[in-house]
C-alpha cells in the first residue's frame, strides 16, 4: 500500500509518520514539499548498496523501537525548522525488508535559500543516523547476516 | 533472623544485536533498588557474550533515555537500545 504523502505532509505534526513499513515513493514525497517562499528543495535518499564489508548484499532488514524513533525524528526535524529557518522539512525512515536500490531513508529539506537547505538537510541525516533507535541487519549473498553499529559516535 | 531486602521484578526489552543473546523480552529479579550501571553488569554477568554490544548500549524508560547513574526503585519496563545504525 503506497502511501499518498501529497495528501500527508499538510497533517499535523502529531499525525505526521516518520517510520515507514511502505516503500518511500521519492517523487511522491518532494511532490508535496513545494512551498510558495521555498528556493531550493533538497532531498537525500539514503539507499541500500549491493555491497558492505567486502561482500554481495542482497538485502538490509530495518527494526526500529517505533514509538522512541518516531518521536525522536520529529523533534530532530522540528529542531532543524527552527534552526535553519525552514519552509519544510521531513524525514521518513523505512523498516523492514529494503532491497538494494531502494530508499532506506528520505530527508527533504525546503528553505527560501540553497544553503539552508543543503545544510539542514545534512543536520537531520547525521543527527537520525547517529540517535535514532533504528538498527539495520545485512543479509548477504553467501547466506550470512550482521547487525550494524558500527557508529562510535557513543 | 537476618533482614531480607524485598526485590523487584522488571521488565528488559531488547532489540537489534541484543536479541542474539537474549529474549526480545523478559523478566528479571533486582534488589530492591539498582543503578542502571548495575542492572548492565548483571546483564552481562547474565550472558557474557553480549558484553562488547552491552557495553555500547543506551537504556531507556517510558521512551526517554535515562544515564547510567539513574536509581530504579519501582517496577519497571526497561528497554535497552544499542548504538543506532540507521540510514
Amino acid at each position: 500500500m503506497k502511501k499518498e504523502y501529497a495528501s500527508y505532509l499538510p497533517l499535523a505534526e502529531d499525525e505526521l509518520e516518520f517510520i515507514s513499513e511502505n516503500p518511500i515513493d521519492l517523487p511522491a514525497v518532494i511532490a508535496a514539499m513545494h512551498h510558495p517562499k521555498a528556493g531550493a528543495i533538497v532531498m537525500f535518499s539514503g539507499e541500500v548498496r549491493n555491497h558492505s564489508h567486502g561482500k554481495a548484499v542482497s538485502h538490509l532488514i530495518y527494526e526500529a523501537y517505533v514509538p522512541m524513533a518516531q518521536k525522536m525524528i520529529k523533534d530532530v526535524v522540528a529542531e532543524a525548522k527552527q534552526k535553519f529557518n525552514l519552509h519544510h522539512a521531513i524525514c521518513i525512515h523505512r523498516i523492514g525488508k529494503v532491497g538494494v536500490c531502494e530508499t532506506a531513508v528520505v530527508v527533504v529539506t525546503a528553505s527560501s535559500h540553497r544553503g539552508e537547505a543543503y545544510e539542514a538537510n545534512r543536520f537531520i541525516i547525521e543527527k537520525v543516523k547517529h540517535e535514532a533507535p533504528i538498527w539495520k541487519n545485512e543479509f548477504f549473498e553467501d547466506g550470512t547476516s550482521m547487525w550494524g553499529g558500527n557508529c562510535s559516535c557513543h | 533472623m537476618s533482614f531480607k531486602f524485598k526485590s523487584m521484578q522488571v521488565t528488559i526489552c531488547v532489540f537489534a544485536a541484543l536479541k542474539t543473546y537474549f529474549n526480545n523480552e523478559f523478566v528479571m529479579e533486582m534488589d530492591s533498588e539498582f543503578s542502571i550501571t548495575q542492572l548492565k553488569e548483571k546483564l552481562i554477568e547474565l550472558n557474557p557474550m553480549a558484553e562488547p554490544v552491552m557495553m555500547r548500549c543506551r537504556f531507556a524508560i517510558s521512551d526517554s533515555f535515562v544515564s547510567p547513574d539513574y536509581v530504579l526503585n519501582h517496577e519497571e519496563r526497561i528497554c535497552v537500545i544499542p548504538p543506532s545504525s540507521g540510514g
